[in-house]
């Protein structure tokens, strides 16, 4: 299986950038996924590289054949589509089959292939159905087998899931990585669903306003977010503006609070960042009267609660902005709104963003993102 | 009580159309088998019957009928798919142009028409063209494009012309593969009301073959109807006849040969 090279494209229409030199190397058998909000240039350079655009600037590489000026129907690309691309005049099985028909293959090696196919997606039994007799997550099946049985060099996903149920969607994301690893073929995902790329993904690549913020894998996406765009749009991030203090141990100043920070000994001091702190690693207590926490701990008063199950997500008012802390639900019952609490944290977890100058809106409340800052400009 | 399936008034408008389709014909009907002094019978049909001008008459149309329709979906299938899939901002422009045929006056295209192929008869590659009835097939493929393109554009909205296509094109279908395994087999019902409504409105065209010289069918109809009275009821009806009787073997060809796949157009998205 042939890796896949994206070199240097750029695309623009009319005034608007889509993608802003673009470079990025695709792994034989890798599963990459580009991420980031609508408008990124996700979709776009998925589109290209399938040949249904033309960069304006830049190569495509499959293995090491350049294929940018290649058509789209010679480019060997499988291809799965947001909305649902079935050809409504064929069954299952003559979807799959219609690459093959093409490539001239004798009907018996094709019905054999078709039925591998559909088997491998789990849909042996729907061979003879008709796209509307199938369900959305079931087209997408069918489009996948479609898409894999012209044995593709790569396969393209272009939000595949977002038409279907949360539930079918984790369903068949897990099956299209497990496909995608039995077969040891590369993949290119696209999606803005950051749990999705999070959960499938070799590598995810984050997109913004057409440029690439972050290439990693996903636990370095989530675990060490290189900017302040990547840190705020995955997960929910409390971000706190501070400055670098002279301190051995290390520790960020902010509103004139110390918070100790390990991260923070490795950067000069004086400098102006951002601290990252996940809301999942603040330790939340409850405090007796209206006594300050004293020590390490920062001190505040609850906000609101917002129950997600598992854990409840807890807003804090602390002299140093709003933080969101993630309670086990059980122990939340016990922290009413207005009490007093006091948070903790693990000096060795919140990251330091260096925050270039000028930059002063990016810090919010924790975890709202302003629309615009997702947004294409 | 139980209500009635029909509310009284909506049976009365109903009736009223009826009467309104249904009384002329009964009437045509009934002169077109009057024989005189009070007697019925079929010498009205037996005389336009053994008329060898109707036989050749009809049959001009249908043919007319039938190259009209091929020429014009040949030119505006791929027209209308690439507005639709390339040049989506041109379709106003194709609305527009699409209903001006219904604002020229047949009697002003026929003279237009006529003066602009005059010079050309002297070319003899045109002549096949030009000396024989087959030159209707121009002002027609032009009279007929409103329907034709309604018909298409309505079907090409209705099915993801551009994601069918990209499917298509990714799994190594060309632009001829496309056009006929994956778009046409969608638009079968489009394509069946183009066809229809070209062949009513080609029978039916008269004002552009009367002022060529050319004896259509509706041309021969209008002869007789100004010539012989009993007999012209009598071509009435079996005009009808026919006209109905081939839209409607027309209607059942087209669900036999795509009823398995018919029912699902329309709920696709």
């Amino acid at each position: 299986m042939p890796g896949l090279k994206l070199q240097g494209l750029h695309k623009q229409f009319g005034e608007v950038v889509a993608l802003r030199t673009l470079d990025l190397a695709v792994e034989s058998g890798e599963f990459v996924s580009l991420l980031g909000p609508s408008g990124c240039g996700k979709t776009t350079a998925l589109r290209i590289v399938a040949g249904f655009e033309h960069a304006d600037e830049g190569r495509i590489l499959v293995g090491d054949k350049d294929i940018t000026d290649v058509p789209a129907n010679r480019r060997d690309m499988g291809m799965v589509f947001q909305s649902y691309s079935l050809f409504p005049n064929m069954t299952a099985q003559q979807n799959v089959e219609f690459g093959l028909r093409i490539r001239k293959q004798r009907s018996a090696e094709r019905a054999r292939r078709a039925s591998e196919l559909l088997d491998l997606v789990g849909l042996a039994s729907a061979t003879g159905r008709y796209p509307h007799q199938l369900s959305g997550g079931q087209q997408q099946r069918v489009a996948l087998a479609r898409a894999l049985a012209i044995e593709p060099s790569v396969l393209l996903l272009d939000e595949p899931l977002s038409a279907l149920d949360a539930k079918v969607r984790v369903q068949l994301r897990e099956e299209i990585r497990r496909i995608q690893t039995q077969l040891g073929i590369t993949a290119l995902y696209v999606t803005h669903d950051q749990e999705e790329a999070l959960s499938v993904s070799d590598r995810v690549v984050v997109l913004s306003h057409g440029q690439i913020e972050q290439v990693g894998t996903p636990a370095e996406i989530y675990g060490e977010p290189q900017t302040v765009f990547v840190a705020a749009f995955i997960g929910t991030m409390n971000r706190i503006e501070a400055t670098v203090r002279a301190d051995p141990s290390g520790a960020v100043e902010s509103a004139g609070h110390r918070l100790p920070v390990h991260a923070a000994r490795n950067w000069t001091s004086g400098l102006h960042v951002l601290m990252l702190l996940r809301p999942e690693v603040i330790d939340l207590r409850p405090l007796q009267g209206d006594t300050s926490a004293g020590g390490e701990a920062m001190t505040g008063n609850v906000k609101s609660h917002t129950f997600l199950g598992p854990v409840t997500r807890v807003q804090v008012s602390t002299p140093i902005g709003d933080l969101m802390v993630d309670v086990p639900s059980v122990e939340a019952l016990s922290v009413s709104i207005g009490a007093r609490v006091s948070l903790t944290w693990d000096p060795a977890s919140p990251r330091l963003i260096e925050l270039p100058a000028g930059a002063e809106n990016v810090v919010g409340p924790a975890a709202i993102i302003a629309e615009d800052e997702l947004q294409p400009a | 009580m139980r209500r009635p399936r029909i509310a009284p008034w909506s049976a009365f408008w109903l009736l009223l159309a009826v009467l309104y389709f249904l009384i002329p014909m009964y009437a045509t009907a009934e002169f077109s088998l009057q024989t005189g002094n009070g007697q019925y019978g079929f010498d009205a049909y037996r005389e336009i019957l053994n008329d060898p001008s109707f036989k050749s008459s009809f049959l001009l149309s249908l043919r007319l009928a039938v190259e009209t329709v091929l020429v014009s979906l040949i030119i505006m299938v791929p027209t209308v798919y690439w507005v639709h899939l390339k040049l989506p901002r041109l379709r106003r422009v194709m609305d527009f142009i699409a209903i001006l045929p219904f604002m020229v006056p047949p009697i002003t295209l026929a003279i237009g028409l006529l003066r602009e192929l005059h010079p050309l008869v002297t070319v003899r590659q045109l002549t096949w063209l030009l000396s024989s009835p087959q030159q209707l097939i121009l002002p027609y493929v032009i009279i007929v494009m409103p329907f034709t393109y309604r018909s298409l554009d309505a079907g090409m909205r209705a099915i993801d012309l551009r994601i069918l296509t990209e499917a298509a094109q990714s799994v190594g279908a060309s632009w001829l593969t496309i056009l006929f395994r994956v778009i046409l087999p969608n638009l079968r019902s489009a394509l069946l009301s183009a066809a229809f409504l070209t062949i009513t409105v080609v029978m039916g065209e008269f004002t552009i073959a009367s002022l060529n010289q050319f004896q259509t069918f509706s041309v021969y109809i209008q002869y007789i109807g100004a010539a012989k009275a009993n007999p012209a009821a009598a071509l009435s009806i079996i005009s009808f006849t026919l006209t109905w009787g081939l839209m409607l073997s027309i209607l059942i060809i087209g669900r036999q040969r795509g009823s398995q796949q018919q029912a699902q157009i329309g709920t696709t998205r």
